[in-house]
């Protein structure tokens, strides 16, 4: 009943505050609104902002919104009480494009990371609310990661900078306004100008335009430099290919070619450079032909790419590795170089390579022998295996790839790493194939990475910069101390920033930039790939753009552009499209993209000259303890802190949220005598932190690694609270920077910190929930079964038992998923896009303690194999939608019944909470609203909300409804087509996607129609590898698991 | 044995058929009402018919003058949301006519200041009912049907008890208007049955 | 004849002794010691009340429920008040049935702790579902206009309609046999309302023999109607458990398992009741140790069957061959929650093996103690089955584990408190003893012609 009376109050509240009245409308999006005419000049044709009333809303207006969203329901069920009045507030004039209740989708670039994929985003009146990757980018082709999902809710939140912000760097500070800021920001600038000040941008990575923009802004004054850093970015890279090369770029890998794959540390499916469009072009060529029963059937044939992993710490890479070894950071190198010297042993150096057999590569080569590199790093038969992988690589030479770096390997012998690998690929003959150097002058003129950085602090120490702007990265946190203490001497330090952050408590200016949502942009992914960013609403804060502020502060020589946007136009006509054609500019709005024709890849050539670097046999590295510092899918660098979303995102390997732990083997746990949550002192010589352990199996056995992009010091209220920072354990030596290989001390303290786990136990108990075979087994039996107990699995596949109840029938689509175990890598991000699609609250760390997480879609991942080298498998659990569901009949008010395509509905205003449902449920997906979350969603979270989704109050269980709105939709599209099935709109496969589907990075989930024999849905449930989760219960589940495959052997490596 | 007065024979009796009484009175009173507002408070809002800040009168505007609905509310075949007309579609006419009139002049002020009138919802379903007009507009169900003869009302007002059973038994063909039960069943001498699904998910999302 | 009257009412009372000893208690200012016990029943209720109130302004998150254990000690709770309320049915009707003359002296106090335990137990499935104040409405089926009606399938349904039967032919059954008594008090009584309210409650009994045929004859037809009503209450109960998939739910051999635990843990708590009645109100003459002995035998037999039922379940585990069903009991006896299991062992089937010496089923501090012990081992018995199987069901990737909060606990004790409250005012305001029929007993052995059982 206290909906009810919240209800009451709500109406009080209305009469009480009726300035307020006309607002909540908009939220639920399904009302008309007054459009208001943009305040300022620029007017685009999605330029109406509802929202400026969030700027003096009041705790009233928030639970008048609120008691609408949620609590509607008391409104139908007891009318007793007098409705409240409620008031529709018309447009006054209605934008063209906008139809209530029918979404716009704009074309636009993600800003999750500097990867820059390709997004559409759907917009309902004016309003983002659904972040989707855009299916004709090149890059990430619809897909988008966990933290692209999840940006929708870095636009709506409250912790954001609302206003530019000046004071003193005691951290008092007053919010001011633009006028003001500009005024005396110009003025020093003027005086800088005068007297050859030397100024100093420090900047993310940037796209062309805003480069340039920034080289015309610098070059005001005498001594103007742009410095771009990316903490997690491998400079070696760069450096390695200058050396290598002669040619300082990021090349283009190309897993879609590489049928081979040796990862040395590097992350590629998580957190390396470009994961979305990594973990797409790897998995294509992993997909295993859909063959159908029948003996003749027999895939005989069937290949994937088989890939190999070393790596410190466990990653997402790792865990879908065919092989993965745990290493120390550091010994990545050795390795490289003991598969280059099998390599030029056995298959010597190919004709028409650069490569000479000098002196200079006998000599580096002539210790790194399989033998004693594999006794160094401590791998049993290493030494097997190294020959093993060295002749698959001779064999698949052109056609491997080998790669390496991520912070969680990057030691001092990174940039000899970078070279060996490169010598490696040069050898097999993959550069040019595999991977692409592009034509293009690369990283030439750009001063990037933290050599750039280190100079800067070198400067800046020495009083020699005069003004800093920072924009789009955080020093103060990625490079702690250093960079503070340097800040410190900077006369003016602007930074402009999302939110306050560790830099911005050092500026005497922090102004407010926009979203990416809110902003014009760009990136170039790659050379010749152009990725535009387009507004998809007005700022919701009075923000301005960095490049706006830049133009501004431009004064004297300005360039013909007025605003950020035109200069971009401008840019784009000029030299991305080179041609006056307006239309160019229309198109790309539409398509999001423009690819020029790319230039020839270059062809590049080893110089002999790079080997100097690697030196002779380096001999045995340390012994004891190492660290490995990594990054995780979600925090990433820590941007994302203070998303809630990410931080409940459970790691991948670990299943924790909310925090980051310290990973140690089971092995060294049982020496050290610590168990899961005891709180350990983990010390280098310069720095000291306390963090839960956590046992992790797959790591070696000196090691322990940590996560970054915790421990963020004011960026918000969430995030501040989270996990421990790592990144002071970074080392600097000179102008190269380490997160991991130093050797560290471990201290008990005694303490406990409980951390918050979505999933405590580990083994699959032999049950039939999973399966995993080998591709030799595959290839003779593809519905072999290894780890289950016979018993618990049917005689034969489909075979028929008795039901107490009739069976239902489906006259017309039934809906039904396939899931690929084999495809899917955990990343988590369909989790993240479930959770936005419909609604799925957060519920924060201490109900997930307590188990009352509410994802409905979740990764379980099982351990098989030893605790050393552990065989990891990920199933994304959700509602099976059962023919024969437990939870429909113990339902006592019909709230939990079948409907006629087989959707297990789940209706929340009919729903009492006995939970009987979730107790017969044998899978667990049922999620119960313990309490009202939607409470916790404060003003400007409310436009998060997806109006075709009904938020559930307290008291209500909830599941995954296999997105029923989206399919609702596309029958409503169906039938204005004329296309109709009994009664309803028929769906062509394909035509609709779940939320999930959607976004998989590796099409690991097919949505569709099990009744069309054809759609791709009941090919896949045909398959012989296809099975489902206790299929003896009976529950006849509508989700297909597809088992997966191990690549172990080499004749296919 | 203990003692039995005459007037306790009395008030056996007396007793015996107030209990009685109660009873039966009691169960008939469940069964006659049991189905309605004697169980539980209706959650209809029939007849709510409040005043709008301006007398805007339907009567004039489709039963005089003939305006058809969809010139006003365009996303009654488009979308989900019939939707109130934006200012400047008032304006079209009123720019001229009755532009003397003072609530026309109020309109007209509050248009020229971009602000607009905020009308009191009468028809209103909660939250977790998702009705589509479109699709009920576009079946050839009549505004009628659901809002009455608003040609006739000055003053609109809600005539459907918009209740679950009451969309049923539409959806179940009981009541459904015979235009839509002919579209339905086109061959059938005078049609009946269900016109339109009844799952949970046809309304709750 | 002798013997039985030697047994079953001591110290050579009358009817007139009879009448003056069970009312006495009624017609005077109640004890301190009364006193005593109600104000603190009620405060342990205001402490129920005020936590579920808070449980009701915030959400069901106060408790230790979390994704996996759906259920805790909520529906314990419940299951235990249910079995509670087995005995007092089981004595009055089908004791009745057999003539087991015995039951006279103690039929009235387990008839009355029947009725309270059920409200007790009634509580429950209301305030533990998320949204009670629609659960209310939506569980009873009626005609709405929704056009929405409950699912007959589910057990839940089932539980509404057998408990509510059973609490409404229990109360008829307990009303009826309570009209002769309260006319005896009408007619003690001095005061005028006090007069007023026995008159209408007594329904003008008169006592003539009409007025006793009508009424044995309606006795036995309740007493008919309520005998099956006792094995299928808690059949019904056990199918919320039975009829589901959960591996340690999912057992043919709840219902009568149940059944069986219900008797043992009803007259368990009978006795601890009995105990101290006789004591507080001085009816050792009319509730003597034969009688408690009796009830001695019962709870040892019933006791054994629980133990028989326990074993069974571990023997079908394994011979089902099925390894899932073979982990949940397993896990019972050894995973986390085994603490829970062996008390449960060790008090309903250990301790109740005292009774096979007469000595012991004699001794009133004794079993006293055992009775208690009884009591507590049959709500750990509700709270291994409900918990231990839940905990650790199918996918081992949602195994968890549940701890019960203060609210769990406060309102549990809020729900003792509930009870004793009816008790109390029960043991104030009516006779605690079934007057009428015992002085059927006393008649016989004074050769008086007027036999009252038919």
């Amino acid at each position: 009943m206290n909906e009810d009376t919240k209800l009451k109050d709500h109406v009080e509240a209305r009469e009480a505050v009726s300035g307020l009245i006309q607002h909540w409308q908009h939220w639920r999006g399904i009302e008309d609104f007054e459009s208001k005419v943009p305040s300022d000049e620029k007017v685009t044709e999605f330029d109406q902002n509802p929202f400026d009333w969030i700027r003096d809303s009041t705790e009233m207006a928030r639970r008048e919104f609120l008691t609408i969203m949620g609590a509607g329901v008391a409104m139908a069920t007891f009318g007793c009480a007098r409705r409240p009045v409620h008031k529709i507030i018309p447009y006054v004039i209605k934008p063209e494009e906008v139809t209530p209740g029918i979404a716009n989708w704009y074309a636009t670039t993600c800003g999750g990371c500097s990867a820059g994929c390709g997004a559409l985003v759907k917009t309902r009146e004016g309003r983002p609310i659904k972040v989707e990757g855009n299916p004709k980018h090149p890059l990430n082709r619809g897909a988008l990661c966990a933290r692209g999902q999840s940006s929708i809710f870095d636009l709506y939140d409250p912790d954001r900078l609302k206003a530019p912000l000046a004071g003193s760097r005691t951290g008092k500070r007053r919010q001011t306004t633009w006028a003001e800021a500009d005024e005396a920001i110009q003025k020093r600038f003027k005086e800088l100008a005068a007297k050859k000040g030397r100024v100093r941008v420090l900047s993310g990575r940037q796209g062309p335009a805003s480069r340039r923009l920034v080289s015309e802004f610098l070059s005001i004054f005498s001594d103007g430099e742009h410095v771009e850093y990316e903490p997690l970015f491998d400079d070696e890279i760069i450096e390695a290919r200058r050396l290598c090369f002669g040619h300082p770029s990021i090349p283009r890998y190309r897993f879609d070619r590489a049928e081979l794959v040796i990862s040395l540390g590097a992350d590629f499916l998580g957190t390396w450079l470009s994961p979305v469009e990594f973990a797409r072009d790897w998995a294509g060529g992993r997909k295993l032909p859909n063959a159908l029963n029948g003996p003749n059937a027999l895939p005989v044939k069937a290949t994937m790419t088989k890939l190999i992993s070393f790596e410190p710490t466990l990653t997402v890479t790792g865990s879908n590795a065919d092989e993965r070894f745990a290493i120390r950071p550091g010994d990545e190198l050795k390795i490289a170089l003991a598969l280059a010297h099998e390599v030029v042993a056995s298959a010597g150096i190919r004709s028409g390579s650069s490569i000479s057999k000098s002196e200079t590569l006998v000599n580096v080569l002539r210790g790194y022998t399989p033998a004693s590199v594999a006794k160094e790093i401590g791998i049993t038969n290493g030494d097997l295996a190294l020959r093993r992988f060295a002749s698959a690589l001779v064999r698949s030479s052109g056609r491997s790839l080998i790669i390496g770096g991520g912070p969680q390997s990057q030691t001092s012998h990174s940039l000899a790493l970078q070279i060996a690998v490169n010598l490696l690929n040069s050898l097999l003959g993959n550069e040019g194939v595999t991977i692409e150097s592009d034509a293009g002058a690369g990283f030439a003129d750009r001063k990037i990475g933290f050599s750039a950085v280190a100079k800067l602090i070198a400067e800046m120490n020495a009083g020699s910069v005069d003004a800093l702007i920072v924009h789009g990265t955080n020093p103060g946190y990625t490079i702690p101390r250093l960079f503070e203490d340097a800040l410190k001497k900077v006369p003016l330090v602007i930074v402009m920033s999302e939110y306050e952050n560790e830099t911005s408590r050092h500026a005497d200016y922090v102004l407010a930039t926009p979203h990416s949502l809110e902003s014009w942009g760009e990136a170039e992914p790659r050379p010749g790939l152009r990725s535009i960013q387009q507004p998809v609403i007005a700022p919701i804060h009075s923000t301005r753009a960095f490049e706006d502020s830049i133009l501004l502060w431009t004064e004297g020589k300005r360039p013909k552009a007025s605003t950020w946007y035109d200069y971009l136009r401008t840019f784009w006509r000029n030299d991305v499209f080179k041609s006056d054609r307006e239309s160019f500019w229309e198109e790309t709005l539409r398509t999001g993209v423009f690819e020029s024709t790319p230039a020839p890849a270059k062809r590049v050539e080893f110089r002999n000259s790079a080997l100097d670097r690697l030196g002779p046999y380096a001999g045995t590295g340390n012994s004891g303890l190492v660290f490995s510092a990594y990054a995780k899918v979600s925090m990433y660098d820590g941007r994302g802190a203070n998303n809630v979303l990410l931080q409940e995102l459970p790691e991948p390997t670990s299943a924790i949220t909310w925090d980051n732990s310290l990973n140690v083997a089971p092995s060294l746990a049982k020496k050290l005598g610590v168990s899961e949550n005891d709180v350990l002192e983990l010390s280098t010589p310069d720095h000291a932190a306390e963090l839960p352990v956590h046992i992790q199996p797959g790591l070696h056995p000196s090691v322990v690694s940590a996560a970054l992009g915790y421990g963020r010091r004011s960026v918000g209220k969430i995030g501040d609270s989270a996990g421990v920072d790592i990144y002071p354990f970074m080392t600097v030596k000179g102008s190269s920077r380490f997160y991991s290989g130093q050797s560290v001390q471990l201290r008990k303290t005694g303490k406990i910190y409980r951390l918050a786990s979505t999933q405590w136990h580990a083994v699959a108990e032999k049950r039939p929930i999973i399966n995993d075979i080998t591709l030799a087994q595959y290839r003779k039996n593809p519905a072999a079964s290894i780890h289950t107990e016979p018993e618990l699995r049917p005689a034969r596949p489909g075979q028929k038992l008795p039901t107490l109840w009739p069976e239902h029938v489906y006259q017309g689509q039934r809906w039904g998923m396939a899931i690929d175990l084999n495809s899917c890598i955990g990343c988590g991000s369909c989790v993240i896009a479930c959770q936005v699609e419909n609604n799925v609250p957060a519920v924060g760390r201490e109900l997930v303690r307590n188990s009352r997480e509410m994802h409905w879609l979740r990764i379980d991942r099982y351990f098989s194999g030893t605790p050393e080298r552990p065989d990891v498998l990920f199933q994304p659990m959700l509602c099976q939608h059962c023919g024969n569901a437990p939870c429909e009949p113990v339902c006592p008010v019909l709230a939990s019944v079948h409907n006629d395509e087989g959707l297990n509905l789940q209706v929340y205003n009919r729903c009492v909470g006995t939970r009987y449902c979730e107790n017969n449920c044998p899978y667990k997906v049922r999620r119960f609203n313990f309490f009202d979350y939607w409470k916790s969603y404060k003003t400007t979270m409310n436009l998060a909300w997806n109006p075709d989704v009904t938020v559930r109050s307290r008291g209500v269980m909830e599941k995954c409804t296999f997105c029923v709105h989206r399919i609702k939709g596309a029958q409503d599209q169906a039938k204005d087509k004329g296309k109709v099935k009994n009664g309803k709109g028929y769906v062509e496969d394909g035509a609709m996607k779940t939320a999930c589907e959607q976004t998989c990075p590796t099409d690991a989930i097919v949505f569709g129609d099990l009744n069309d024999p054809d759609s791709r849905v009941s090919k896949l449930s045909r398959d012989p590898r296809a099975f489902r989760v206790l299929e003896l219960q009976n529950t006849q589940p509508s989700i297909s698991y597809l088992t997966k495959v191990r690549n172990k052997d080499d004749a296919h490596a | 044995m203990h003692g039995a007065h005459p007037e306790n024979g009395v008030s056996l009796k007396f007793h015996a058929k107030l209990l009685i009484a109660l009873v039966i009175t009691g169960t008939a009173g469940f069964a006659a009402f049991g189905d309605r507002k004697f169980v539980v408070p209706s959650a209809s809002n029939q007849g709510y018919a409040p005043e709008q800040p301006i007398p805007f009168s339907h009567r004039l505007m489709a039963g005089n003058d003939r305006i058809p609905c969809l010139y006003c509310h365009t996303g009654a075949d488009k979308s989900r949301h019939a939707g109130i007309p934006p200012m400047n579609v008032c304006m079209n006419c009123h720019q001229v006519v009755k532009a003397d009139s003072p609530y026309i002049q109020k309109l007209k002020q509050l248009y020229n200041e971009k602000k607009t009138i905020e009308w009191v919802r009468v028809h209103e379903l909660p939250d977790f009912v998702y009705f589509s007009h479109k699709r009920h507009v576009l079946k050839g169900v009549s505004c009628e049907t659901c809002h009455g003869d608003v040609a006739r009302m000055d003053r609109v007002e809600q005539v459907a008890p918009l209740t679950m059973g009451w969309c049923l038994d539409c959806h179940r063909g009981k009541t459904a208007p015979p235009e839509v039960l002919g579209r339905v069943y086109p061959n059938q001498q005078n049609p009946r049955g269900p016109v339109a699904p009844t799952q949970c998910d046809t309304c709750h999302q | 004849m002798m013997r039985m009257h030697e047994i079953l009412i001591a110290g050579g009372k009358n009817a007139a002794d009879l009448d003056e000893d069970v009312a006495r208690p009624v017609e005077r200012f109640p004890t301190r010691i009364w006193w005593a016990c109600f104000l603190s029943a009620v405060a342990a209720f205001g402490l129920g009340a005020l936590l579920a109130t808070d449980m009701f302004q915030r959400g069901l998150g106060v408790l230790g429920l979390n994704i996996t254990n759906g259920w805790g000690v909520f529906i314990v709770n419940f299951v235990f008040w249910v079995g509670i309320g087995h005995a007092g049915t089981l004595i009055s009707a089908i004791l009745y049935l057999f003539r087991q003359r015995w039951r006279t002296g103690i039929n009235r106090t387990a008839e009355a702790m029947t009725i309270f335990a059920v409200m007790t137990a009634l509580l429950f499935p209301v305030i533990h579902t998320g949204r009670p104040w629609y659960a209310i409405f939506w569980l009873i089926p009626y005609p709405n206009e929704r056009s929405l009606w409950v699912n007959f399938r589910s057990p839940l349904i089932w539980d509404v309609f057998a408990v509510g039967t059973y609490f409404t032919i229990s109360l008829v059954f307990w009303f009826t046999g309570l009209i002769p008594d309260l006319a005896s008090l009408r007619d003690r009584a001095k005061h005028p309302l006090r007069k007023a309210v026995y008159t209408v409650l007594s329904l003008g009994w008169r006592g003539s023999s009409r007025n006793w045929l009508h009424y044995e004859t309606a006795y036995l037809i309740l007493a008919g109607l309520s005998t099956p009503l006792v094995l299928s209450v808690h059949s019904v109960v056990s199918f919320d458990f039975a009829v589901s998939s959960v591996p340690g739910w999912h057992t043919t051999i709840f219902p009568p398992y149940f059944v069986a635990g219900a008797i043992f843990s009803g007259f368990a708590m009978v006795v601890t009741l009995l105990v101290i009645t006789r004591e507080v109100f001085g009816l050792k003459d009319y509730i003597t140790l034969n009688h408690l002995e009796k009830m001695n035998k019962i709870m040892l037999a019933t006791g054994m069957m629980v133990g028989y039922a326990y074993a069974c379940e571990f023997f079908i585990a394994w011979y089902s061959g099925n390894a899932i069903e073979r982990f949940a009991l397993t896990n019972r006896a050894f995973g986390p929650y085994a603490w829970a299991y062996w008390i449960m062992v060790a008090c309903n089937v250990a301790v109740p093996q005292i009774f096979w010496f007469k000595r012991a089923r004699r001794n009133i501090p004794l079993m006293f103690i055992v009775s208690l012990f009884v009591n507590i081992g049959m709500w750990f018995e509700r709270f291994v089955i409900v918990v231990t199987s839940l905990h650790r069901d199918f996918l081992p990737s949602s195994w968890r584990y549940y701890v019960p909060t203060f609210y769990d606990w406060g309102i549990t004790l809020g729900s003792f408190g509930w009870f004793f409250i009816w008790f109390l005012l029960f043991v104030r305001f009516l006779p605690v003893i079934a007057m009428s029929e015992v002085k059927a007993v006393i008649a016989e052995e004074k050769g008086d012609g007027h036999v009252a059982v038919a």
